[in-house]
């Protein structure tokens, strides 16, 4: 029952399309109603209409329309390729699926809704549907590369590699004429061979396969980097180390080239003197390098390291490095290291004779000498292995004295403060900083955090506010979650669930949540986009790193504070009812809160109805997040943040411990059971552990319903042994 | 204290010269055909027998790859391991409840939960005690 | 401190870096079409002095250089532009903006042709274009009258990368002789 249309309903059908691609939606729009008024049942048309709507941001009503376009013309494929769409829009990725299949079931020779389906199956890492997806889109159109690459990357994502360099191969075989020097996309298809042949870990046929290739490609650098790790792996130790010379002389600062020489040289820390014949060398020809003369502190001791501190250190702080202590700091690990610079620029400080030559110059580099040198002493006695804080402040408020207006000077001051624990103060100081210099964001940024460790939200934001433009939506905040500060969100939320102000606490992690939903969905024009650009390699590194992608520290520290407020307000759910006591006694809160209520109903009565509309696309409903403190299963929706962290970061020992704390209260002993077991192999003497085993033991012993006999077979052999004696 | 020296940086794509050109790199990223090779000559008659060739051992290939480990000439004997392995966890029976406890206690779908019983030869305990200790 | 290239999985830490300073911002995604379209032009530099505290740790990125070779030359030249540049305030002296700068002018020139490199500077950032002219040898080109969101004008400037041409022909004849 296929709807057709007449010519003149046909060329207007084929507007709408054009309009579409070409984002015209109000155009667009315009005709497909004009378009409706003719055949007001029209499927496509309404198909194409929800599309329109879909991409102005109208997704509900877009929805609907897709819907009634479906029921109307259930043998579509325009219409179930646009349901399809649609459902991809809102996440829902199985539905999209589904709905493209349909689609592709009744038109499979549509380019288009194989493309889309390929991209989605990729996106959500269904690798062989993918597979599937591109065998047919090579099928379909054999004569471009591209067909053939994208086949090899299923194939490799999938992990057969086999598959893909044969696949890659073939591609190869067809061409009778090699193509020209130029053509990037031959180059870059045979870096992406060699990548995969690498992988195999046969790292002869890697070495010769890119001994082949590398006169045809102009990746030099790439080239010789590959080259000189393949020689490493077959212990082709003279080759590799003339690649590295090579290479450290374009850039001495790269720490895996020096690994790379040191390796093809075949030495190691316990020869000691080579080593620092090798750096030596390197560091006499190149006067102004860091790395071979930073380097070797790592690995000397005892006199040879303290003579090369000394060197290092003199240089440095004549030169008035900012970076010297914390490019030193590591070394601390090692107490001897530690007890030898701290006497080695003890020393300098002492060594400093005040000024009594006329020798304008020398006497300058003296006292910026001696400044460098109270500098580091400062940082050293505020660093955690060496604390020693009214030292420290000393010898700050020395340099504070002489120059009462430097940045660096209040900065660390306020460190040292952050330190004693006293956030006012260190904020303050801080804020002092920043006043300093006012055209510099690194200094406002970390007066902003100091703010807000301060629990001090609105300064914070308007400190961050003097770097954003006047007229961002929303304000600072505004521009905090559209420019992505997961920083400063992760802070603000961390600082509100100090004050179990947990509805805004969570308003935040979840505004993080959805940013890294987003930096997942980013992905999804380069399945196609980087393909057309030829970059294979960089494409497969963007997938490898989209998987890993929440095990990034601030998503990890996110989730970890938000399922605390979940388990705050499970334990104690008068504090979503409460307001948190700041100022005055709770029956001042209770009476704010009622009248605050009543304000808002009085205002959503006069609200207008195009108000409202405004309202639900562009502005936040519910801003301090009281909807989220309504919900009666606060540990399920803490499932949300719990679920990724423990799959991304299952190394991470607070991870665990939420973990475990959630798991307990949800009842689910097995998986708490896990989270103990991981926490112990983690931290066999964690102080928390006991109490874990001993809170698991109190419930297993307590239960209303009796476990299944196989759970506690498991919980006999894992957990009894635990159990003191 | 010495100026900012090292910090500069292009304007945003919101709203300047060159912020435009970004918000239009950016939406240029979804267009809607990977073939990018206008310049590239139409394949000669030699190529295109190459081609079909080609495609013919793709198919093969593929086929290959779907019939049973024994028909195939070309794989990896860690390919045809792998893939007699596959074939005997698709053989295991499952119990119905042991999916359900796994299901309901380590909060697996039950696809996976009945993958994860599969691979430890259907034993629900032994299953649920590797699954538990799995972690680090 | 350890400098190379940019990799995908900076990305997150390098647009930290980016907001914490400077008021020039950017989605992720466009750092994922600078990083997927000229993946060997970007670098950046890492600060490895920190002992580990997790096998989660991200990389410190202290400075970086973003750029990309401009995609349709109005002068039908191929050149590279700099996008971003940008060392921490804490990092400074260590000549991480040369060495960054360098490496980003190599690639242009020996992945892509490159024959100079251009970048935009405030009118009023006298410090920026300090760095730009004087320690990095760049040269004003050109006046973009309101260039930036706010009005203000730019320097377009330039800097001819024969130099690094010619290096790359030395380092080829040592390599042979």
């Amino acid at each position: 029952m296929s709807q057709t249309l007449g010519q003149k309903e046909q060329s207007l059908f084929q507007q709408i399309a054009k309009h579409y691609e070409n984002k015209q939606h109000k155009r667009g729009l315009k005709v497909a109603d004009q378009l409706l008024k003719k055949v007001p049942d029209h499927g496509n048309t309404l198909a194409m209409k929800a599309l329109i709507l879909n991409a102005m941001g109208q997704k509900e009503e877009a929805f609907a329309l897709g819907k009634t376009a479906l029921r109307n013309d259930m043998k579509s494929h325009i219409c179930w390729h646009v349901y399809g769409l649609l459902y991809k829009d809102e996440r829902n990725f199985e539905e999209s699926l589904k709905a493209y299949r349909f689609a592709l079931k009744i038109k499979p020779d549509s380019s288009d809704i194989q493309r889309d389906l390929a991209h989605l199956q990729i996106q959500i890492r269904d690798f062989s549907g993918y597979i599937q997806s591109r065998r047919a889109m090579l099928k379909a159109q054999p004569t471009l590369r591209t067909n053939w690459t994208a086949l090899a990357v299923a194939q490799h994502l999938a992990g057969d590699l086999e598959d893909a360099e044969k696949t890659l191969s073939m591609y190869e075989d067809i061409l009778k004429v090699p193509p020209p020097k130029t053509d990037i996309e031959h180059q870059q298809a045979l870096l992406y061979k060699n990548m995969i042949i690498a992988e195999t870990e046969n790292y002869e046929r890697a070495l010769e396969h890119l001994d082949i290739i590398s006169k045809l490609v102009y990746d030099k650098q790439l080239v010789m980097e590959l080259r000189a790790d393949y020689l490493l792996k077959l212990n082709r130790f003279s080759e590799a180390e003339k690649i590295y010379r090579i290479l450290i002389n374009r850039n001495q600062e790269n720490r895996s080239y020096f690994a790379g020489l040191v390796a093809a040289l075949q030495l190691s820390e316990s020869q000691p003197d080579k080593l620092t014949e090798m750096y030596a060398e390197i560091a006499s020809k190149f006067p102004r390098a860091d790395a071979p003369r930073r380097i070797p502190l790592d690995f000397l001791k005892g006199e040879e390291f303290r003579k090369a501190a000394d060197d290092y250190l003199r240089r440095m702080l004549t030169k008035g490095v900012p970076s010297t202590f914390s490019n030193i700091k590591t070394l601390y690990q090692d107490n001897e290291k530690q007890a030898a610079v701290e006497k080695l620029v003890l020393g300098y400080a002492e060594g400093h004779t005040p000024n009594n030559t006329t020798d304008e110059k020398a006497a300058k580099e003296k006292e910026s000498f001696h400044g460098s040198v109270l500098y580091f002493l400062a940082q050293h006695y505020n660093y955690y292995t060496s604390r020693d804080i009214p030292t420290a402040l000393r010898y700050i408020d020395q340099l504070i004295e002489k120059e009462p207006k430097s940045v660096d000077y209040s900065m660390i001051k306020a460190r040292i403060l952050k330190n004693l624990g006293d956030t006012k103060g260190a904020a303050q100081m801080m804020d002092q900083a920043r006043s300093f210099d006012e055209r510099d964001r690194y200094i406002n940024t970390k007066s902003a955090k100091y703010q807000l460790r301060n629990n001090d939200h609105t300064k914070a934001l308007d400190t961050i506010g003097k770097f954003i433009k006047a007229d961002a939506t929303g304000g600072p905040l505004g521009e905090t979650i559209e420019m992505q500060y997961v920083w400063f969100l992760t802070e603000d939320g961390e600082a509100y669930l100090r004050e179990k102000k947990l509805g805004l606490a969570l308003k935040r992690f979840n505004t993080i949540y959805n940013i890294f939903d987003l930096w997942q969905e980013d992905q999804f024009d380069f399945h196609s986009y980087a393909l057309r650009k030829r970059q294979i390699r960089a494409y497969i590194y963007m997938i490898k790193w989209e998987d890993q992608l929440r095990s990034h520290p601030l998503f990890t520290r996110a989730s970890i504070a938000a399922c605390k407020a979940y388990i705050l307000l499970h334990d104690q759910p008068q504090l979503a009812k409460d307001e948190p006591l700041v100022n005055g006694t709770s029956a001042d809160s209770k009476a704010k809160k009622k009248a605050a209520q009543k304000a808002k109903k009085e205002q959503e009565k006069t609200e207008s109805e195009a108000d409202k509309k405004a309202k639900a696309t562009k502005k936040d409903l519910d801003p301090e997040g009281k909807q989220l403190l309504e919900t009666q299963e606060p540990l399920k929706d803490a499932m949300k943040f719990l679920t990724p962290i423990l799959e991304s970061s299952p190394k991470s020992l607070p991870v665990q411990e939420v973990g475990f704390e959630i798991f307990l209260r949800r009842k689910k002993y097995l998986l708490a059971l896990r989270c103990l077991l991981a926490t112990k192999s983690l931290a066999p003497a964690s102080p928390h552990l006991h109490s874990q085993i001993l809170r698991l033991q109190h419930a297993l012993e307590t239960l209303e319903t009796p476990l299944d006999a196989k759970a506690l077979k498991t919980f006999d052999t894992e957990f009894k042994p635990l159990l003191p004696a | 204290a010495a100026p900012n020296t090292e910090t500069e940086s292009e304007p945003a794509p919101k709203g300047s010269t060159d912020s435009r050109r970004a918000a239009a790199a950016l939406s240029s990223l979804d267009a809607r055909t990977d073939d990018d090779s206008k310049n590239k000559p139409s394949p000669s008659a030699a190529d295109r027998q190459a081609l079909g060739d080609a495609m013919t051992r793709l198919e093969g290939l593929e086929l290959g790859s779907k019939a049973s480990a024994l028909s195939s000439t070309t794989k990896s004997p860690e390919k045809e391991r792998k893939e007699r392995e596959a074939e005997d966890r698709r053989k295991v029976k499952v119990d119905a409840a042991d999916v359900a406890l796994v299901v309901e206690e380590l909060e697996l779908t039950k696809v996976k939960a009945t993958e994860l019983l599969k691979s430890y030869g259907g034993d629900a305990v032994r299953a649920i005690t590797a699954y538990v200790n799995g972690v680090v | 401190m350890d400098i190379r290239v940019l990799e995908i999985a900076d990305l997150p830490y390098v647009q930290q870096t980016n907001l914490t300073n400077l008021p020039e911002n950017y989605f992720l995604k466009y750092y994922l079409y600078h990083a997927i379209s000229w993946p060997l032009l970007s670098y950046v530099a890492v600060d490895i002095s920190r002992p580990p505290k997790s096998p989660y740790d991200p990389p410190r990125i202290v400075g970086y250089v973003l750029a990309k070779m401009e995609e349709e030359p109005t002068d039908g030249i191929p050149h590279g532009h700099i996008t971003s540049l940008s060392v921490m305030r804490t990092h400074r002296r260590l000549g991480l903006a040369e060495t960054l700068m360098r490496s980003s002018q190599r690639a242009m020139v020996e992945s892509h042709g490159g024959q100079y490199v251009s970048l935009h500077v405030r009118k009023s950032n006298t410090a920026a274009l300090h760095l730009y002219k004087d320690r990095l040898g760049f040269k004003i080109d050109k006046i973009e009258s309101k260039y930036y969101a706010d009005g203000e004008d730019a320097y377009g400037m330039k800097m001819d990368l024969e130099f690094i041409r010619d290096e790359l022909d030395e380092e080829d004849a040592a390599a042979e002789g």
